[in-house]
């Protein structure tokens, strides 16, 4: 019978064998496994679990032991158990003090947990997101073509003119709309062939679209794993069913395999369907850019000759299409640079995720030079101890041997600790999705990271008992048995605890004048005025009917917004492509154009198609004349409204209202002037831009967003519900609060700011606590001396003073090392939060008033101890 | 060779030759045997054992015997059997009586009453 678990245990004891001498292990290697194996039966047979353990453990443990003790050298194994003490004897002694002291155990568990959690966590972060290889064949060699997105033809061109390539695929993010039994919105992807075969995909069931079914008007699919089981519930049937998507029927040929992950530069990081592009459709022109260009680089190319290959073809693209790739001057307008895959994934974010990371590090030597200073305290506390053990004949090299061991059981309770924090940190990153962080599927605690902590919590262990095992063991017997028979009374070194204290404030410093300038700098984003009153503004996202005529999609929005309008509460409706914050960095609200008054014009303007009861719904402020209404959007001339930074560049703000425009051959004319709406959020400057009517210019698209203005608006099934009631073929994608769109456009940069914060408060609570903690020591070490001094008259003013005086002193000193530290790095902040100023006034005044409340804070307790020393009850 | 060469053994190896004193024994013998006769009070792990075995034969205490019968499909742990040498005999002996001598020591401090020790 099998003891559960053997194979490991045995697998782990041949590798502790291994460290025995050959000679050994020639004779009774096998023999001593086979023994080992044996008493791992037994113990199972006739304890159970607990049997079990103790063999293996008594086994693996004596080996382990035997092991060391060869590989040190330390006696040679004479079966006598006093030798096994002699390597045992430090941990064994170090885990009975500890045991001796739970509390200061604790408290430094405790500590250097929260230090190596939150370094954990981050690490796992950093890892996932930043050095593990993405999940694709040969993947470094994977490179995505910037500079916006790609038309078709584009691409076409590209697989024949730019050899640096081995295989070539475009492929474009978008949401389906699936007719079943209900209507319905899927996300998916449209793919060019060797989509599938550049990121390694492979079919779960059924099988992949071949690349003979692209352009043979037949139109086939793939859904992914997730989806499959999600909509469908698993059915196998599923492969092989037709499905009517957009209006057109899509066979299902497979379904994809579950580890495949959308490559998020590329795709979007949710894809349930995906269906080959039709290069066929004579949509694709060279206008409609809207593909992701992702290769392989071919055997021996490199990067840089991708460059010049795509830089000849920008190039060669201007002088035939001077229209669409070439500027003023003729030169190249795009530049086609390619980049890893890797960065087009990750490049926002690794800076930012490299700081926190140091933050959390930052973090975790403030944690360890707080529990230095507790073991350093501790240390001075047992000096009798351990002068009794020196004079006895202890040798130093024994009693380091101790510290240090109890130093690495501290490091590895509180990385066991930390580990499971880090387990817990990473879940709640995970579930918190902190604006669409890449490659979030990656974070996980495994093996890696694991490995990572043991060293991390070793070192951390190290780093906080070395001093204080050092300055403990070379206590010389003499001299403390001295201190310790209650003879002179001699003032012991406290310059160590100052200094680790000052360290403390340093780095305690440094984490929060950064942490304090990005909050500022966050403040600075959030109370930027948006151009529109979000409050009571409901976003309701609709597709009118994409497979619908335009003439319906401009009567169902219409239809829409009265249905809405008309709902008890709602004062005001209005749609546009988008709402202001939804879309960030994309162009899907508007579409770039030139507008003309007269002579003078405008070669960059945007242009917002919206429903008339846009500008009321959200609340924007008109700055001359007024919106366009319902009769005006219908016929007569088409009117629009400019924002002012469009007004000031076109007629230097004046006088516009009421005049016409040319907007390409169409003529229009401006009704208004309105403030400028932030569209690309907080970060992003107000561009020029106008407002035409949907009906007229807008209804290509079919996807809108009704803001909704109420007091107080509509639920949100009262809001789904008229738009259908209103529009059957519409589909409502997402109700949301005008402020939740808002604030989630800053998601990244509130998830940043807070961890920074987070971790520079934790560091100002430590580094205050560690302060306060030396000088009640001090103190206390003190009361003698302090209560011979106010018995001989000292004033118990000055003695506070003097207390305040030298913690504000080491805090001072601290702080400016912590600033000094700070400049170099400063620049780094941009990362986490655009326009961050490192230097902000408020951000330093801030801190200083944090630092000196703290400080002032962490002395006058012991200061007030001290002032309240009985001279009477001390001398007594 | 003089048995007082050798002492005074471990307690390991003075239980080890005192169960090989009945009878040859293989590795699982000796394990059990010890277990039986001490429980849990001398930790006996197996390669410890063989490393004991491997240095009292070396120092002519142990010796390899022959197994008692070919049994054919043994399992490596019970195929090699050892035993005490003449000198090993008389080493465990010699270790016996000078632990006797002790304990007579102990006894007569008061410190052992009928065999077993005075905690109070």
């Amino acid at each position: 019978m099998r003891a559960p678990g053997e194979e490991g245990a045995v697998v782990l004891y041949r590798l502790l064998l291994r460290l025995l001498p050959r000679s050994f292990r020639r004779e009774h290697g096998e023999e001593s496994v086979a023994l080992f194996r044996r008493t791992l039966r037994d113990g199972w047979r006739e304890g159970g679990g607990r049997g079990l353990a103790r063999a293996a453990l008594r086994g693996a443990g004596e080996e382990a032991r035997a092991a060391v003790r060869r590989r040190t050298g330390r006696g040679r194994d004479r079966g006598s158990p006093r030798h096994g003490r002699s390597l045992g004897a430090p941990w064994t002694q170090a885990a009975r003090t500890l045991h001796r002291q739970p509390a200061l155990a604790g408290a430094v568990v405790g500590l250097l947990a929260l230090g190596i959690g939150a370094t954990v966590t981050m690490l796992s972060v950093v890892d996932g997101v930043l050095l593990r290889s993405l999940p694709y064949p040969d993947p470094g060699r994977i490179v995505v073509v910037t500079d916006g997105s790609h038309s078709w033809p584009d691409y076409r061109d590209w697989t024949e003119t730019v050899p640096a390539f081995e295989t070539l695929a475009a492929a474009t993010g978008m949401t389906f709309t699936l007719e079943e039994e209900r209507r319905d919105e899927l996300r998916g992807a449209r793919v060019s062939d060797g989509f599938f075969s550049l990121f390694g995909a492979t079919a779960y069931r059924g099988r992949l679209p071949t690349a003979d079914e692209l352009g043979s008007g037949r139109r086939v699919g793939v859904v992914s794993h997730a989806a499959w089981l999600r909509r469908w519930g698993g059915d196998p049937r599923l492969v092989g069913r037709s499905l009517r998507v957009d209006g057109e029927p899509v066979e299902v040929v497979g379904v994809l395999s579950p580890d495949f992950v959308p490559p998020e530069a590329v795709t979007r990081r949710a894809v349930d369907l995906v269906i080959p592009v039709d290069p066929t459709d004579p949509d694709l022109d060279r206008h409609e850019r809207s593909f992701a260009v992702a290769g392989r680089l071919a055997g021996g190319a490199t990067l840089e000759r991708a460059r010049e290959q795509l830089r000849a073809r920008a190039e060669a693209f201007a002088r035939e299409y001077p229209d669409q790739y070439a500027d003023e001057t003729g030169s190249p307008a795009r530049t086609f640079e390619p980049v890893s895959l890797m960065e087009a994934t990750t490049g926002e974010v690794d800076t930012a995720l490299l700081v926190l990371l140091a933050g959390a590090s930052l973090l975790l030597l403030v944690a360890c030079a707080n529990a230095a200073s507790l073991l350093l305290a501790r240390g001075t506390a047992r000096r009798g101890e351990l002068a009794v053990r020196r004079a006895l004949g202890g040798g130093r090299g024994s009693l380091l041997a101790q510290l240090l061991a109890e130093a690495c059981l501290l490091g590895a309770a509180a990385g066991a600790a930390g580990l499971a924090a880090a387990h817990g940190g990473v879940r709640v990153i995970r579930a918190l999705e902190p604006g669409d962080l890449p490659r979030l599927e990656a974070v996980t605690v495994d093996v890696r990271v694991a490995g990572a902590t043991l060293l991390v919590a070793l070192a951390a262990g190290l780093l906080a008992g070395a001093v204080p095992a050092w300055r403990a063991a070379a206590v010389s017997p003499a001299r403390v048995l001295r201190l310790a028979s209650g003879g002179a009374r001699g003032r012991a070194r406290t310059s160590g605890s100052r200094g680790l204290v000052a360290a403390e404030a340093a780095l305690a410093s440094l984490l929060l004048v950064g942490s304090l300038a990005v909050v500022r700098g966050f403040e600075e984003l959030v109370a930027v005025a948006p151009g529109i009153r979000p409050a009571g503004v409901t976003a309701v996202s609709v597709d009118v009917g994409r497979d619908a005529p335009e003439e319906e999609r401009a009567a169902a929005a219409e239809a829409i917004r009265t249905r809405l309008a008309a709902l008890a509460g709602v004062a005001a409706v209005g749609a546009g492509f988008s709402v202001p914050y939804e879309v960030s960095g994309g162009s899907r609200c508007c579409w770039a154009g030139e507008l003309a008054l007269e002579d003078r014009e405008m070669d960059w303007i945007w242009a917002h198609p919206v429903t008339p009861g846009y500008f009321e719904a959200l609340g924007a402020t008109f700055v001359e004349g007024r919106a366009f209404d319902d009769a005006e959007a219908r016929e007569g001339p088409t009117p629009i409204v400019v924002n002012d930074v469009a007004a000031r560049e076109l007629a230097g703000g004046d006088g516009l209202v009421g005049r016409a425009v040319r907007f390409g051959p169409r003529e229009l004319r401006v009704v208004g002037i309105v403030e400028g709406i932030r569209h690309w959020g907080a970060d992003q400057p107000v561009e020029p831009e106008f407002y035409v009517p949907y009906r007229r210019e807008g209804t290509w698209r079919s996807g809108l967003t009704f803001a909704v203005r109420g007091a107080p608006a509509p639920g949100g099934d009262a809001l789904r519900r008229a738009v259908e009631e209103a529009a059957p073929r519409a589909i409502v994608s997402a109700v949301r609060p005008m402020t939740d769109v808002m604030s989630s456009a800053l998601a990244r940069e509130r998830f940043y700011t807070l961890l920074l914060g987070a971790f520079a408060g934790t560091a100002l609570l430590l580094a205050a606590a560690g302060l306060s903690g030396t000088l009640l020591y001090d103190v206390r070490r003190r009361r003698h001396e302090l209560g011979v001094r106010m018995a001989l008259g000292a004033p118990a003013g000055r003695l506070v003073r003097r207390i305040v005086g030298g913690g504000l002193l080491t805090v001072a000193g601290g702080a400016a090392l912590g600033l000094l530290a700070y400049w170099p790095l400063a620049r780094h902040l941009q990362e986490l939060v655009p326009g961050v100023e490192p230097g902000h006034p408020v951000a330093l005044a801030g801190f200083a008033a944090v630092i000196a409340g703290s400080a002032l804070l962490a002395t006058w307790i012991p200061a007030r101890l001290a002032a309240g020393t009985d001279p009477a009850a001390i001398l007594r | 060779m003089d048995a007082l060469e050798h002492l005074p053994l471990s307690p390991r190896d003075f239980l080890i030759l005192l169960v090989l004193a009945d009878d040859p024994l293989h590795g699982y013998g000796i394990l059990k045997a010890v277990e039986e006769r001490t429980g849990d009070e001398v930790p006996l792990d197996p390669a410890n054992l063989y490393r004991s075995l491997k240095r009292l034969r070396r120092d002519g205490i142990v010796e390899e015997a022959e197994p008692p019968e070919d049994g054919g499909d043994v399992p490596l742990e019970q195929r090699r059997y050892f035993s005490l040498t003449e000198t090993g005999r008389a080493v465990v002996a010699a270790e016996a009586a000078r632990l006797e001598r002790l304990t007579r020591v102990a006894r007569e401090a008061r410190l052992l009453e009928e065999g077993r020790a005075v905690l109070e």
